[in-house]
């Protein structure tokens, strides 16, 4: 077969190939950051339960949402309880934060993205915001009758996460060139066998043009009666020629 | 003998020849594609495991620490801690919300189980009392490794409290959940490869079968030629590969026979000059045998030079897949973008505000399709192709930064302005490349790419928008559209045709000529209309929005628009032949219609995506019955109107109220769901399409075509 | 004309800014059944939070009908904004009965809000929970006997209940009759005993001890106690300590049950009832919504309580998850 088309058809198999395994790639590694990224994040929200429950129970007894007075210390405890966690905040539904971890916070406004993701959070239970140096993740707080007294925050390390899919990527990355080279490798090999047919009828039509061996193959027909023309052409030249050669 | 050719201006032999090449080098590649990807999945499942194990373990800790307390709270509040009641719920209720856990169990310090739940692992109970596991009572902190015990992760707590040791609290995290988050990427790696498939034999085309195609036919060609005593040489490129080898081969031989025979005559030509009377004579003989091989052969050298025109037209299809497939990517996702950049407009509902950008494009498409014609005849269709991606270009980058609705509308135009001119001069450039022989085979190839770039588009749009987002899922499609730019260019250049005339745009009285002619407008406003309402209505519109709206991803909507696009490529074909064979195109049209229509109906059940499955599954059968025949069917029906008008204009007038029906289809179906919510405009338009199919059935019965006299 | 029609606008507008000002306070007018709770506390507080500035007036009924006629007669002469219920009585002393409503008396062109009406549905307050059709809204305090049920076998699961009730108040007849549909649902039968009745037809607790004993031989695993205005006054002398003899574990509908000393209940904090009741009277007072526009609701979050203690004693303690949302409480003080 010819040499530059079967290459192309290497290549064609090498672009397919690369495709599918860029695009496998490219969803293994979404799928393991979507992955980690929940686990930690339901890891963060763990840590959270215990402070919804005790706002939820003060709001029960009737005490006002702003002067939960043990909350700052439960933050403090729940905050120590991971390593991850760089601060828990408390706002309330105008994005004013009552609690914190960091007490230079309370009082300011919490920013406008996560009252945004907080209210836009529907049915889900909690909502989630990726900022540059860190997450952010959080739930509603609600009173007795479902109505939304505030939010809370929980702020964690976002380098943590990015260390971690950006380990996955190199792995994945590393296994996927060296699938690569293999297919490149078996690709041509395995196109070869494909190609030996075209190849057989090819070489059997050069074998018929070279010598007077019998042609097979899908052109058998053809090249026997381009044959056959050329020869009777060559005859009838020839007999003409010798006639005039007789005659000069 | 004449040369016996086949409606692509071959011999049948060879084409079928190397179609079979073809496909036999598409199955070893997609062979090739799926060891890959198994080799693939093996080895980052590995990766997954060794990643998200340590991962979910520091997850168990953190949960089982709360488990822990609460067990405390409840010691340090009297109760104790042997005579407990419902530790088994609280495991219940932490293996509800963390699936990845399988099983719980407390221990007290000697390491025997006091309360557990779930699948308890083989081997468990000399685990749990194994004196490294209990050597952990005295640890201050909990540990964060895991144990694999009977195929799960065994992360281990310590339970005290201020006094004393309470026991141990065991979580296992199920091996298998590893196998189920590699299993949620199953379907789109099935996208991925239908995608692959459908890639390889483009790209085959595009690398490797105008190249091989050219040396096969030429090859078939020149046997065929020779099989009747043509000798004439042909003007021919450099000959490096095994066909160009043969050929060489052969035009030797051929150049041989020439130069003998001309040799021969300027031989005859000499000595019948110098010859006497007598001599001439005797000559005459070998005039005689010069003269019956004069006849037998042709010689000499031929005046038509083969053409690269057969190659021209098939260049045409790479540039026109990557540049449709870029828009076609934005399909399964443009609906959820626009939600996104929402902007309330006073006076209009949401959804309609939702349909507007696709139905502005539909419309500057249709509109467009007219005046774009000439253009791309005056200016080159070369030009006018690179003119449209690039203004294409323009537009998807735009696109994917847009600040809300109001410019999103803007960037929208631009692309439908550049789908547009790349759209018509695309298909001027197939009717300048194609002589009428091999017309049918260039619209062919452009319905071909558009098809596989209907496959290939939504569903990776649908994948990207879901990953890296809406943003970054438009910026693909510029560098696609960007890419066919670069395609563009490797096209042969064209001649400008300075004395273009106008390309006829059908004017208002034939417009309204024709609007008022029963027949036209029965195939029209019953049967082309309805389809495209349907298809842009629903395919472009309700099951991007709907599928969503259920918690499903832009994902399955993609995977929905390619079930639909693999339906129509391989159901087109065959209602084709079948409309060539003689079954009747009214019957394929009507049953079409009324098949797509039937489909809305089973949203009258419930609304889970298979319905939506089957909805799309239904379409795609009765859009692909019906699309082939519909336009043929106007040439069978109105051959008045086509005396009359000319057959440009009844095709123009045609088209341009198809496409019309491409911008009413998303309007129609927002309108409808303000009043009847997603299901019910699924089924009314469904409804409509049925009752205009049942119509048209009718009304086509009632008005059969003039038979024509058969000559 | 046209210069009268802007000085018009002009006027609404300069009114407008005035008032957005200096609000003036909304005034509620208030009447209690037995004095102040916490119900009126969180009534209060709710405004407070909110910051939205009200002028209650209160009065108390102290059990005494005769009272009402002067408070309606006082509601009428100041026009308060709206008025404020407490209870069954109270409630339907201010607006009547849905088929006995005089124009005369009752009040219907001030929005009346009640609240710890244990079901309006029943006491011809309002038609429907969605909508009372008239100018009264409010908040009932009982949790769907389905719910109570299914709590207490979150507690313990039970096949046997027994339940005390007086066969004179209709709303007990209602709830024990929901008791059985639900019992069918989830396979439990009813132990039902009645309160005797004395000569004069009135309740008498003799023989009620008795009664409760006579439900733990036959196998009771709960006692519930309904709510109801005669075991409400008898629960805390008789029937909870006849229970706690017997080592039958009471489960209470209200509050007021639960401080008698009820072992476990689903109950609606006063104070939440409260504030959600001023949730209601805000609807109407500053976002003007109508109020048979309002549905009557009651909370979505009740408080599971229970007494530690005597459940340890009792060798019932509490499962475990619900040491995470359950409210301990301590022993009533003792009675008298």
């Amino acid at each position: 077969m010819m040499k530059s088309t079967r290459a192309r058809f290497v290549i064609v198999a090498l672009l397919v190939c690369t495709f599918a395994i860029g695009m496998a790639t490219f969803l293994n590694y979404f799928k393991y950051k979507a992955t980690v990224g929940e686990t930690v994040k339901s890891r963060v929200l763990v840590v959270a339960n215990p402070i919804e429950t005790s706002v939820q129970a003060s709001l029960a007894l009737g005490l006002n949402f702003a002067e939960l007075g043990i909350l700052n210390s439960l933050l403090a405890r729940q905050k120590a309880s991971d390593t991850l966690i760089t601060g828990i905040d408390v706002y309330d539904t105008a994005g004013k934060i009552l609690y914190s971890t960091d007490s230079p916070r309370v009082g300011q406004q919490a920013p406008a993205a996560w009252l945004e993701a907080a209210r836009s959070m529907g049915k889900k239970e909690d909502w989630a915001v990726e900022e540059k140096n860190q997450l952010v993740t959080g739930i509603a707080l609600k009173n007795n009758f479902d109505l939304t007294a505030g939010f809370l925050a929980v702020r964690y390390s976002r380098a943590y996460l990015d260390a971690a899919t950006g380990r996955v990527a190199e792995k994945l990355l590393s296994t996927a060139i060296p699938v690569l080279a293999v297919i490149g490798l078996l690709a041509p090999l395995a196109l070869m066998l494909v190609m030996r047919r075209f190849d057989r009828d090819m070489h059997a039509v050069t074998a018929a043009l070279q010598s007077d061996a019998p042609v097979s193959g899908p052109f058998a027909d053809a090249v026997a009666d381009m044959k056959k023309n050329l020869a009777e052409a060559d005859k009838g030249l020839d007999a003409a020629q010798a006639e005039l050669a007789r005659l000069a | 003998m004449p040369r016996r050719l086949n409606s692509l201006g071959w011999p049948d032999m060879d084409a079928s020849y190397l179609k079979r090449i073809y496909w036999r080098i598409s199955g070893i590649t997609m062979l090739l594609v799926i060891l890959a990807l198994a080799a693939n999945s093996y080895l980052s499942h590995k990766i997954f495991e060794a990643e998200l194990v340590p991962e979910t373990a520091k997850k168990a800790v953190t949960v089982g620490a709360s488990v822990s307390n609460l067990i405390l709270k409840a010691v340090s509040a009297g109760v104790d801690y042997k005579a407990l009641y419902g530790v088994d719920k609280a495991f219940q209720e932490v293996f509800d919300s963390n699936p990845e856990f399988t099983f719980m169990a407390a221990t007290d310090t000697s390491g025997k189980i006091l309360y557990q739940a779930g699948k308890a692992p083989d081997g468990g109970n000399a685990y749990f009392t194994s004196a490294a596991v209990l050597a952990r009572l005295k640890q201050a902190a909990p540990s964060q490794d895991s144990t694999l015990v009977g195929g799960q992760y065994m992360v281990t707590l310590p339970m005290a409290t201020a006094t004393e040791p309470l026991g141990l609290l065991h979580i296992g995290i199920d091996r298998s959940f590893v196998d189920r988050i590699a299993l949620e990427i199953l379907l789109d790696i099935l996208v991925v490869l239908v995608v692959a498939l459908f890639f390889t034999l483009e790209l085959l085309n595009f690398m490797a079968g105008a190249h091989l195609e050219a040396g096969l036919r030429n090859l078939s060609l020149t046997l065929a030629r020779i099989r009747e005593r043509d000798f004439t040489s042909r003007v021919r490129g450099s000959a490096q590969d095994e066909i160009g080898r043969i050929l060489q081969h052969i035009d030797n031989a051929v150049a041989r026979l020439n130069a003998r025979y001309q040799q021969l005559t300027k031989d005859l030509q000499t000595q019948l000059k110098s010859a006497s009377y007598g001599q001439r004579a005797e000559l005459q003989g070998v005039v005689a045998q010069w003269e019956a091989l004069r006849a037998r052969f042709r010689f000499g050298s031929a005046s038509e030079v083969a053409t690269g025109q057969e190659a021209g037209l098939n260049q045409i299809r790479a540039p026109l897949f990557v540049f449709i497939m870029a828009e076609e990517l934005t399909r399964s996702f443009l609906p959820g973008y626009i939600n996104k950049l929402l902007v309330p407009i006073p006076g209009l509902s949401p959804q309609v505000v939702i349909g507007l950008p696709i139905v502005l494009f539909m419309l500057i498409v249709a509109l467009g399709q007219p005046y774009l014609g000439g253009w791309s005849e005056r200016v080159g269709r070369r030009k006018a192709m690179t003119i449209g991606a690039l203004v294409a270009t323009v537009g998807f980058v735009a696109t994917a930064m847009a600040n809300s609705l109001y410019d999103l509308l803007l960037w929208r135009s631009l692309c439908a302005i550049g789908y547009g001119m790349v759209f018509v001069a695309a298909q001027g450039y197939i009717l300048d490349h194609s002589g009428p022989r091999d017309r049918a085979k260039g619209f062919a190839l452009f319905i071909g790419a558009i098809m596989v770039a209907t496959v290939c588009g939504p569903s990776i749009g649908g994948i990207l928008a879901d990953n890296i987002g809406y943003r970054l899922s438009f910026a693909v499609a510029a560098v696609l559209a960007a890419l066919s730019i670069a395609i563009i260019a490797l096209l042969p250049v064209d001649k400008v045709r300075t004395n273009a005339k106008e390309s006829a745009l059908p004017s208002l009285r034939e417009i309204f000529g024709l609007l008022r002619n029963r027949r036209f407008m029965t195939l029209t406003g019953l049967a082309a209309i309805p389809a495209k309402v349907m298809l842009t209505g629903v395919c472009f519109y309700l099951v991007p929005l709907f599928i969503v709206s259920i918690g499903s991803t832009q994902s399955m909507a993609g995977r929905m628009l390619m079930v639909y696009a693999v339906l129509m490529v391989l159901i087109v074909p065959l209602a084709a032949s079948a409309a060539d064979r003689g079954s009747s195109r009214e019957r394929l049209v009507a049953a079409g219609l009324c098949i797509s229509g039937l489909g809305g109906f089973l949203l009258l059940s419930t609304t889970s995506f298979w319905v939506i499955f089957g909805v799309v599954f239904t379409l795609g059968i009765g859009q692909a019955l019906s699309i082939a025949s519909q336009s043929a069917l106007v040439a069978d029906h109105c051959h008045e109107e086509i005396k009359r008008f000319g057959s440009d204009a009844v095709y123009g007038v045609y088209r341009l109220l198809e496409r019309l029906g491409n911008a009413l289809g998303p309007l129609l179906a927002s309108v409808l769901v303000i009043y009847y919510d997603y299901q019910g405009a699924f089924i009314a338009i469904s409804a409509l399409v049925l009752i205009c199919g049942l119509l048209f059935a009718l009304l086509i019965k009632l008005d059969p075509p003039p038979k024509e006299v058969s000559a | 004309m046209t210069r009268l029609l802007l000085a018009a606008l002009l006027l609404c507008f300069v009114m407008g800014e005035v008032s957005a000002q200096t609000q003036r306070p909304f005034r509620i007018y208030a009447i209690t059944f037995r004095g102040m709770t916490d119900v009126e506390k969180g009534f209060q507080d709710y405004f407070t939070a909110r910051k939205i500035p009200v002028e209650i007036t209160f009065r108390d009924l102290n059990r005494d009908a005769t009272r009402m006629p002067g408070f309606l007669e006082e509601i009428r002469r100041t026009k308060p904004d709206l008025v404020y219920t407490w209870g069954t009585s109270v409630t339907l002393g201010v607006v009547g009965a849905l088929d006995k409503i005089n124009p005369q008396s009752h009040i219907t062109d001030i929005p009346v809000v009640f609240t710890l009406v244990a079901a309006p549905v029943l006491a011809k307050i309002v038609p429907d929970l969605k909508s009372s059709g008239r100018n009264v809204t409010g908040v009932f305090h009982v949790a769907p006997t389905e719910t109570q049920m299914r709590a207490m076998a979150a507690y313990r699961p039970f096949k046997k209940i027994g339940v005390l009730y007086s066969p004179t108040e209709r709303n007990s007849v209602v709830t024990l009759e929901e008791i059985r549909e639900v019992g069918k649902k989830m396979n439990f039968t009813v132990i039902e005993k009645k309160f005797q009745l004395d000569a004069a037809n009135k309740l008498i607790a003799d023989g009620a001890a008795e009664m409760v004993a006579e439900m733990k031989a036959a196998n009771a695993e709960w006692l519930y106690l309904p709510p109801d205005s005669f075991l409400g006054t008898q629960a805390q002398k008789i029937v909870i300590p006849a229970a706690r003899e017997s080592g039958l574990p009471t489960f209470a509908s209200t509050e007021q049950l639960m401080q008698a000393g009820a072992l476990a209940g689903l109950i609606s904090r006063y104070h939440s009832i409260g504030q959600f009741t001023a949730y209601k009277a805000e609807q109407i007072l500053v976002k003007k919504t109508p109020a048979k526009n309002i549905p009557v609701e009651t909370l979505t979050r009740f408080s599971f309580q229970v007494q530690l203690e005597s459940a340890i004693q009792l060798g019932l303690p509490p499962p475990l998850p619900m040491f995470n949302y359950a409210d301990f409480v301590a022993p009533p003080a003792p009675a008298n």
